[in-house]
């Protein structure tokens, strides 16, 4: 079982921060969230101190940077805030939200108004530039979010000479859900894959019967909403989302509109595709098998309300959404609101994502057509590449932490802070593995520290090949103790690790609820047609 | 909500929204003490200046609906220790009635 991880957030300002606390409840089913406010205008004070939280956050309104309008005097100010964070993360764990500036310049000289504008935009940029060289550094959108609610519905001016509190309670709301999000992002396992309905959904019309020619995905209304929603799921693609179709089409009329209709999307931007008269809640479990994921990565996108409600109740993990075509200005708003795709930021391993799928595929097929399922993966001339404490591995390896759950023995998981002071305190093994068919990138972590396997996971798309059991073993000799401790802890989702430390040459000490303890015995055998590359 | 046209009863629907919103508050507060306080109390001694700020903007937002515009209740008065319309909590409600009624 596993349970609630404690988080503290922190909020400094130059404004009342109190109402931000809110972001605590919206939190609330990823963590314990504890709140603490720091004296208002201490921004210095606590970024250069010992204040000590997993999430700062610094809430600074435009008069922090600058009295009536942005200047040079204001890019430098920005640069100053910038290296305190830099100084503060350097030498502290946790993690600093900032915010752009949320103002608007106004001038009677319209020379004097571009430049406040370029001022303003190179105040961000300096925020920008830091959090793209500080993993651990958020930069939220106040401004464009106070913007969406209108800066006149904002901002209380009275209330922010008086008070210093200058947001009016549905633009405190706002920016909480937009700190709620940065937080989460860093919390939660982003869904990897959005299905999408074909007919009404990828174009307008049904293709069997109104011919490929007829159908509506073009620049004119109404076909310009299924175009845009097509290249708003090919921006998906390239942030790292892997992109399925499921259609109640024969298989040729499908092809033939990606054949034949030139589109934003191809047929190969598909990692898979589902096109048969079977309920589409079958051909969404069958797409999971065949990539080897979770329902709990998928999202489903359908015009049809009988379709989603099919999904809906025979696969509760998928989480579906309506397209209503009709009403193009909630339909194309609707990828963007999604919070499960939301990431802060995409590593090499998101963007190769549809490429390693589709070598996925290729294995399958070379699986079906092997004599053995040894010669089989002695065919796949697989080779593991493992590195210890490596920094650079640190986001992929983070991230690896807290989204796998079914081949993870402990489901513990770490903030990047955390796993940098495991690499200090002990050992943390990346492993990436690479056979004939491409590269998966870093699919494996194992952490040791004080004597104790702590955590051993691997993504779910490596396995079945015994890697993980080469890599159990490469780790228990490069550890060289004799008394190495491991654990199971059971979760919702790990039963398929519940004996794999028997199975591997460690032995039971002792059971209960909270799982099962190990000791290292002869640890697991050789699996001689995997290489192991030691980085 | 139907913003209601007289000055009287746009006066008392603000009075009301006074009211809803320091309930919802004092739950959002986890102070369930404060929901005991009769009109004559004082509320200004029992809150800190933060959640006087959050009651003010809360407040607003509220009055807004029901009338149907922004009408601001910053005033130099209500942090004020010795002036502060939330030395009476009665006092407080009239306060916001006054000013919706002002205009």
């Amino acid at each position: 079982m596993t349970t609630a991880r404690a988080l503290s957030i922190g909020f400094v300002g130059n404004v009342v921060t109190n109402p931000f606390g809110k972001v605590a409840g919206r939190l609330a089913d990823l963590a314990a969230v504890s709140v603490e406010h720091f004296p208002i205008g201490q921004i210095e004070q606590v970024l250069a101190g010992p204040a000590s939280v997993d999430v700062l956050v610094v809430h600074l309104d435009h008069r922090w940077f600058f009295d009536v309008a942005p200047d040079e005097a204001s890019v430098a100010r920005a640069r100053g805030l910038a290296e305190l964070v830099a100084a503060r993360l350097a030498r502290a764990p946790g993690t600093v939200i900032l915010n752009t500036v949320p103002f608007v310049p106004v001038s009677s000289v319209e020379s004097d108004l571009h430049d406040q504008l370029e001022a303003l935009a190179r105040i961000n940029a300096v925020l920008f530039d830091l959090a793209r060289s500080q993993e651990r550094v958020s930069v939220i959108d106040a401004a464009g979010t106070l913007a969406i609610l209108g800066f006149a519905n904002a901002f209380r001016e009275r209330n922010r000479h008086m008070y210093q509190m200058p947001y009016a309670p549905a633009a405190v709301d706002a920016l909480v859900e937009r700190y709620a999000d940065a937080v989460a992002a860093r919390l939660r396992a982003r869904r990897k894959v959005v299905v999408v309905d074909a007919d009404n959904t990828l174009w307008g019309g049904v293709v069997g019967e109104d011919g490929v020619e007829n159908l509506e995905v073009d620049s004119d209304y109404p076909g310009i909403v299924h175009t845009q929603l097509q290249r708003q799921l090919l921006r998906l693609k390239r942030l790292g989302i892997l992109l399925c179709a499921v259609t109640k089409n024969n298989e040729e009329d499908f092809r033939a509109v990606f054949a034949q209709r030139a589109m934003p999307l191809r047929l190969d931007d598909f990692v898979a595709y589902r096109s048969n008269w079977s309920e589409k809640s079958e051909n969404i479990r069958d797409l999971a098998t065949a990539l080897n994921l979770g329902l709990d990565s998928f999202i489903f996108l359908d015009d049809n309300p009988f379709e989603i409600e099919e999904v809906r109740a025979r696969l509760p993990g998928v989480e579906c959404h309506l397209f209503d075509r009709t009403r193009p200005e909630q339909a194309l708003t609707l990828l963007d609101g999604i919070a499960s795709l939301r990431a802060r930021n995409v590593t090499a391993e998101d963007l190769a994502k549809t490429d390693q799928y589709r070598g996925e595929a290729q294995r399958q097929e070379l699986q079906r057509s092997a004599a053995s399922m040894d010669a089989y993966l002695a065919s796949l001339e697989i080779r593991v590449h493992i590195a210890r404490n490596n920094p650079g591995a640190l986001r992929r390896v983070t991230q690896l932490i807290n989204k796998t759950n079914q081949f993870n023995l402990t489901t513990r998981r770490y903030t990047e802070d955390e796993v940098a002071t495991a690499m200090q305190a002990g050992s943390v093994y990346a492993a990436r593995v690479v056979d004939r068919f491409g590269d998966m990138g870093i699919v494996g972590v194992a952490i040791v520290r004080n004597g104790v396997l702590e955590t051993f996971l691997m993504s779910c798309r490596a396995l079945g090949r015994r890697i993980e059991s080469q890599v159990l073993r490469y780790v228990c000799q490069q550890e060289a103790d004799p008394e190495l401790r491991a654990q199971y802890r059971p979760s919702a989702k790990n039963r398929m690790v519940e004996t794999f430390l028997d199975e591997n040459g460690f032995a039971l000490l002792g059971s209960g609820p909270e799982g099962k303890d190990y000791r290292l015995t002869r640890g697991p055998d050789d699996t001689a047609y995997i290489d192991i590359v030691a980085e | 909500m139907t913003p209601p046209t007289s000055t009287s009863s746009r006066s008392e629907g603000a009075a009301a929204a006074a009211r809803t919103t320091l309930d919802r508050l004092i739950e959002t507060w986890g102070r369930p003490e404060l929901s005991a306080l009769g009109p004559e109390d004082d509320l200004f001694d029992r809150i800190d200046s933060f959640a006087v700020v959050e009651l003010l903007l809360e407040t607003e937002s509220e009055v807004e609906k029901t009338v149907g515009r922004y009408v601001p209740l910053a005033d130099e008065s209500i942090l004020d220790s010795t002036r502060s319309p939330l030395r009476r909590l009665q006092g407080w409600f009239d306060y916001v009635a006054d000013a919706v009624a002002r205009g």
